[in-house]
């Protein structure tokens, strides 16, 4: 056993290792190209070094408040997706005649790209962040939605069953079934609607408005200063890397209960 | 002698895209208090139907079923019910599904855990309390199952082909326990199955029910000791004699089926 356990964690050990060298290889190649040996003017990808000093410049400048109007748009956007679709979701699956009449509506709004709803949204709620947050809750919404309506008609009638058979009522098939069944379903949807909110913002941004990493990444393509550009993807993809690495943290606590597979 | 559960008249019609479908015709019962009664008929033929309409799960078409002298109108908790699947909720370990009905009627969480402890010893799965259903066997489920009905300490026990789904060693093993504490809490026992020799080696009577629409055909008493063992009981010669008397009507009924 203790063995066993030595020879995993000698075995995670040298995968990290493998995954540092991969990574300082394709900058190390990167900075080569680009201002050792000048094959591709920094001009066109920029390199390493020149990313380094200019996030090191943004930390020091303004790049938080940037950064706080993006997160809190993905927040609030994913926040209030995320509960509409939930809800819109038990609804539709408890009540089979509203699932019915509304099933086609749904089908045609969700097929939709969401994006030509994006001048809309500019025009109706402006270039501040409402626009942004109706953008993402567009996205999140359907997304929850569904996954919710396939928890709820995954549930065996039985376990209603079971709940009145003990003296239980609605609110109990609620609470003791209905709920946590739905629970890996949902997560499902907010693993996928997390990142989708990140990609809402930063797009709504593009499109149009004055501040937030979307903002700034536009700002710098417009300048032609690459380097802009790939600093902001840098900090997009850190961003994304912490919210995914905590989201699985909280899932793991979430479904203890799951054979693990 | 008490009666625990009485059936009067009672017919099922469900209806289904406009169509009538007679489930139950014209059903009369009498189970007394601390019988063991099996059930049993062709597949189809409403057997569930009945125990889902004692139970008061299902509303009758007509007629009427009294249970402990008060009329069925809704889940009551005099009856406990066990159905043909475990239905434990995945997420809940052991002990937590045992305490599912003593939540519901808003018990005292100390009190839960004490009472919950006791039951699961009692059915033999000590030491198993923490663990979730995936982790257990077909059989310890079903045990489990068994322990959240009869931790509500109803009066009638509903059995709907509770041990279907498991092999012919864990169904003695489980008959045998099931025998044991009857015998021991005098519960009245309405068991459902397609096994006649399950049937007969578990109750003191049996009923046979026909084919749809469902109606009560015969009924058998069952002339062997209390105190049995489920393994050896198919031996005897009058377990036999009593298994193709009632076989005999079972097969005609399932015959004409088609």
């Amino acid at each position: 056993m203790d063995n066993m356990l030595r020879s995993i964690t000698r075995e995670k050990v040298l995968i990290n290792i493998a995954r540092i060298i991969v990574f300082l290889g394709v900058l190390l190649f990167w900075e080569a190209i680009s201002e050792i040996f000048g094959l591709v003017h920094p001009v066109w990808i920029s390199s390493p070094s020149r990313i380094a000093v200019r996030l090191i410049k943004w930390i020091m400048g303004d790049l938080a408040k940037h950064m706080a109007v993006t997160l809190w748009e993905t927040m609030l956007g994913f926040a209030v997706g995320v509960s509409l679709g939930i809800m819109v979701g038990l609804i539709l699956g408890l009540c089979k005649t509203i699932s019915v009449i509304l099933d086609p509506f749904i089908m045609a709004l969700n097929s939709l790209p969401r994006i030509v709803l994006a001048p809309l949204f500019i025009l109706w709620f402006g270039i501040g962040i409402m626009s942004k947050v109706v953008l993402i809750i567009t996205m999140v919404f359907f997304i929850l939605l569904y996954n919710t309506l396939a928890g709820v008609r995954s549930i065996d009638p039985m376990y209603l069953n079971l709940i009145l058979s003990l003296g239980g009522n609605f609110r109990h098939i609620m609470t003791k079934i209905v709920l946590p069944w739905c629970v890996p379903y949902i997560f499902a949807g907010i693993k996928l609607s997390i990142g989708m909110s990140l990609v809402g913002a930063v797009i709504g941004e593009f499109l149009a408005s004055n501040v937030g990493l979307g903002f700034l990444i536009a700002w710098s393509s417009s300048m032609f200063d690459t380097t802009g550009v790939f600093a902001g993807i840098v900090i997009l993809m850190v961003l994304a890397l912490v919210i995914d690495g905590g989201m699985k943290l909280l899932e793991r606590r979430l479904q203890r209960w799951r054979p693990s597979t | 002698m008490k009666e625990a559960v009485v059936v009067k008249n009672l017919s099922k019609v469900f209806t289904k895209f406009g169509q009538s479908i007679a489930a139950l015709k014209n059903v009369n019962l009498t189970v007394n208090e601390g019988e063991f009664v099996s059930i049993v008929g062709p597949s189809g033929c409403g057997k569930s139907t009945l125990l889902n309409i004692i139970s008061g799960l299902l509303k009758p078409t007509s007629g009427e079923v009294y249970v402990d002298g008060e009329k069925v109108n809704g889940p009551c908790p005099k009856v406990g019910y066990m159905f043909q699947s475990d239905v434990l909720l995945p997420w809940r370990t052991a002990i937590a599904n045992v305490e599912l009905g003593l939540e519901i009627r808003k018990v005292n969480k100390e009190i839960r855990k004490k009472m919950a402890e006791d039951i699961i010893k009692r059915i033999g799965l000590g030491g198993f309390e923490k663990h979730y259903p995936h982790e257990l066997s077909g059989g310890m489920r079903q045990r489990v199952a068994l322990a959240r009905t009869l931790i509500l300490n109803p009066v009638v026990l509903l059995m709907d082909e509770p041990f279907g789904a498991l092999d012919a060693q864990t169904r003695m093993l489980l008959g045998n326990e099931l025998i044991k504490l009857w015998r021991e809490s005098k519960k009245t026992v309405i068991f459902v199955t397609h096994d006649l020799s399950e049937a007969i080696s578990l109750s003191q009577r049996v009923i046979v029910m026909s084919k749809r629409p469902g109606t009560i055909k015969a009924e058998y008493s069952v002339d062997l000791p209390e105190k049995r063992d489920v393994k050896t009981i198919v031996k005897e010669p009058s377990f036999q004699e009593l298994y193709c008397k009632i076989w005999n009507d079972l097969s005609r009924e399932i015959e004409s089926c088609g």
